[in-house]
């Protein structure tokens, strides 16, 4: 990234507990417009908690700040701005199981963008093309593999045209054989201009993907820098032990 | 005995004639079914024992013996050291709108008291009202951050003229059980009592209150599986300190009948017997052949599997939607939230998802829950307030996955939006 590149996402102090148990420790971070950003470590690390306070799915310390294009992310009026341009791929793919797959994507650019039917057809018809999946178009999620379902839910989160989209282990719930048909719809959406912050447990992807790899552990950022640094230099011990345990596995 | 005992969901839902008739109740903080051997034990006291007690032919003896035996049957249930300190009436809210009552002559002008504004308001008005006699009443907060209450809130409140600290043992909106021993030890340490609401903890968490070492302890028997009714627990010595609300030739030393004007219930408080016998039998198919308490406790084991279960099922769902707010903890940590649930969806006005789903057969609540204060602090009003589901163990795994489908299709339709604002 270039260093003239404007940030999209700003953290600063975040600061998250679920009531006497803190999750995360004064997180500080910035996410350059149209990075690539791998989130990685071990469970319970706090990655997904991270990015689940970026559009405030979680609440946290009133007195961390977080920002989005420049809008800050609290309770109120904006919030619904900036999830507007924050868009979720989950672990679950959480389609609407009685409408087709066309409808899933196109449900939401109609109700929060005011886009006609015509167009959010035209639209949905063209995500999934690119996602491959096309021919689905007519079916319902329980028709479909798990792997086409993600597929489905990236298409429906690009729908909306985030600026930013948020992968929160999105591969995790799926069987092996279909991992690799959603990374590789993750890997041609980088470099496409929208922003990706992804928490990962497949090593592969983060080194060959990510323009930055962050390394979390215990609620803290321990360290982060090219998937170069990361996987073939780490500087913090924590680092080295988690790859070693993880690439070894 | 098992390590983890678990339920016999077949034999637990037998249990409740109350669902077998085509609906989901997820509204069980509002109310639970009642159980068969509770309307056993009422018929039985209708049909075989029903005269005034304190009379000396037969059938009122056996009126009275079953007013004690509901005693016995509640002190096994909280664990009280007698069954004298049982104290029955209407509802939680009566009753602590008694025990206030019941303070006055123990209370001067100045002397303090403080709520939890994580309080339903049962546990605040009846306080609130006693500034009418000079009496301050303070406001605990509650963490935004954590959600939490924390003890040196508290202690920035305290004075030597704190008699009395009022909490609850868990929130009806936010689920999360509170530390109710660490509490009422930081309050005895400052010379005041504490006297906490348990009415939203009581049907899902083993109660003891020996070990919480709590004062006064309330919970409503008709969320706990019984009829519309209601107990208090308070130590032996404390209810002799009690005014009496009975007639003037009722003295202090009446306990606990001088805090039960009118007389209790008797057929309501005998179901107490009811939910005692199956909380016992509950454990023993855990295979816990000990105590009555003992097989409580196991009882309350499986039932904390059961309801971690479906937390579980619940909050996965909802943390897995981006358009939705969880009031409360997102993730239920060593069992400490009970599956008592509210949340929002970004942009919808929750009274009309609510009665949307009424068309699926399944029982929830929007609202606030009588917790105003609570909703206000945490600005949670607008929208028609919050959704709440409320699950208790004899709910299922397959109830939430058709709960959460039928939330899907109210959430892909138009419901809700019109009124947002």
């Amino acid at each position: 990234m270039s260093a003239q590149t404007k940030n999209i996402i700003s953290v600063r102090g975040l600061v998250k507990s679920y009531g006497t148990f803190t999750v995360l420790h004064g997180i500080d971070l910035d996410i350059a417009e149209g990075e690539v950003v791998c989130v990685i470590g071990p469970s319970g690390s706090g990655k997904s908690t991270l990015i689940r306070c970026i559009n405030h799915l979680e609440a946290f310390s009133p007195d961390s700040t977080i920002t989005v294009d420049g809008i800050r992310v609290e309770p109120g009026a904006a919030l619904a701005k900036v999830r507007a341009e924050v868009g979720m791929v989950f672990q679950s793919f959480n389609l609407f199981p009685h409408m087709t797959v066309l409808k899933n994507v196109m449900l939401a650019p109609m109700r929060v963008r005011g886009t006609s039917e015509a167009e959010a057809a035209r639209k949905a018809r063209e995500l999934l093309a690119r996602v491959g999946i096309s021919e689905q178009a007519e079916k319902y999620p329980g028709q479909l593999s798990g792997g086409q379902q993600q597929r489905v839910a990236i298409a429906r989160a690009l729908a909306m045209e985030p600026k930013v989209l948020l992968f929160d282990e999105p591969t995790s719930a799926l069987d092996p054989e279909m991992v690799g048909e959603v990374l590789d719809v993750m890997r041609h959406l980088a470099g496409t201009g929208v922003t990706m912050v992804v928490v990962t447990h497949e090593m592969g992807f983060a080194r060959q993907v990510a323009d930055r790899v962050i390394f979390m552990d215990g609620g803290k950022l321990i360290e982060m820098g090219s998937p170069a640094e990361i996987f073939d230099n780490p500087r913090e011990e924590r680092t080295r032990g988690f790859l070693r345990a993880v690439l070894n596995h | 005995m098992a390590d983890q005992p678990s339920l016999d969901l077949d034999f637990v839902r037998s249990q409740f004639p109350g669902l077998n008739r085509g609906w989901t109740f997820f509204d069980n903080a509002g109310g639970s079914q009642i159980l068969q051997p509770a309307m056993d034990r009422i018929n039985s006291f209708l049909i075989e024992r029903n005269v005034q007690i304190g009379g000396s032919y037969e059938v009122s003896q056996n009126a009275a013996k079953a007013l004690y035996e509901a005693r016995t049957a509640a002190m096994h249930l909280v664990n009280a050291t007698r069954p004298e300190e049982i104290v029955f009436g209407s509802s939680t809210t009566s009753l602590l709108q008694n025990l206030a009552r019941a303070m006055q002559s123990q209370l001067n002008p100045g002397d303090e008291i403080i709520v939890s504004i994580s309080d339903h308001e049962s546990n605040i008005g009846p306080w609130d009202r006693l500034q009418d006699a000079g009496v301050v009443l303070k406001f605990w907060p509650l963490n935004k951050d954590t959600l939490t209450l924390e003890l040196a809130d508290l202690e920035a409140l305290m004075s030597e003229r704190t008699r009395l600290v009022c909490v609850t043992h868990a929130s009806n909106i936010l689920g999360s059980v509170n530390p109710i021993r660490q509490f009422a030890d930081f309050v005895h340490e400052r010379g005041a009592r504490i006297c906490v609401d348990a009415v939203a903890y009581a049907p899902h968490r083993l109660v003891d209150v020996q070990a919480f070492d709590v004062d006064y302890y309330v919970f409503s028997l008709y969320k706990t599986y019984g009829p519309h009714y209601a107990l208090m627990y308070g130590k032996y010595d404390h209810l002799l300190e009690l005014d009496t609300l009975y007639h003037y030739f009722y003295g202090k030393d009446k306990v606990p009948g001088k805090l039960e004007p009118g007389n209790p219930n008797y057929e309501l408080a005998y179901s107490t017997c009811g939910i005692v016998d199956y909380l016992s039998k509950l454990g023993e198919q855990a295979g816990d052949t000990g105590s009555v308490r003992s097989r409580i406790e196991t009882a309350f084991k499986a039932i904390t599997a059961q309801e971690d279960a479906l937390t579980e099922r619940l909050l996965s769902y909802l943390r897995s939607r981006n358009d939705c707010q969880i009031v409360g903890q997102s993730h239920n940590r060593e069992s400490l939230r009970v599956p008592t649930i509210a949340f929002r969806f970004d942009g919808r006005n929750a009274a009309d998802l609510c009665k949307a789903m009424d068309e699926y057969k399944i029982a929830m609540r929007f609202g606030d829950f009588h917790s105003r204060r609570l909703a206000e602090y945490l600005d949670l009003t607008d929208q028609g307030g919050m959704l709440r589901v409320s699950m208790v163990h004899y709910n299922t795994l397959e109830e939430v996955d058709r709960f959460t489908a039928a939330l899907d299709r109210i959430l892909s339709s138009n419901a809700g939006l019109a009124k947002a604002s």
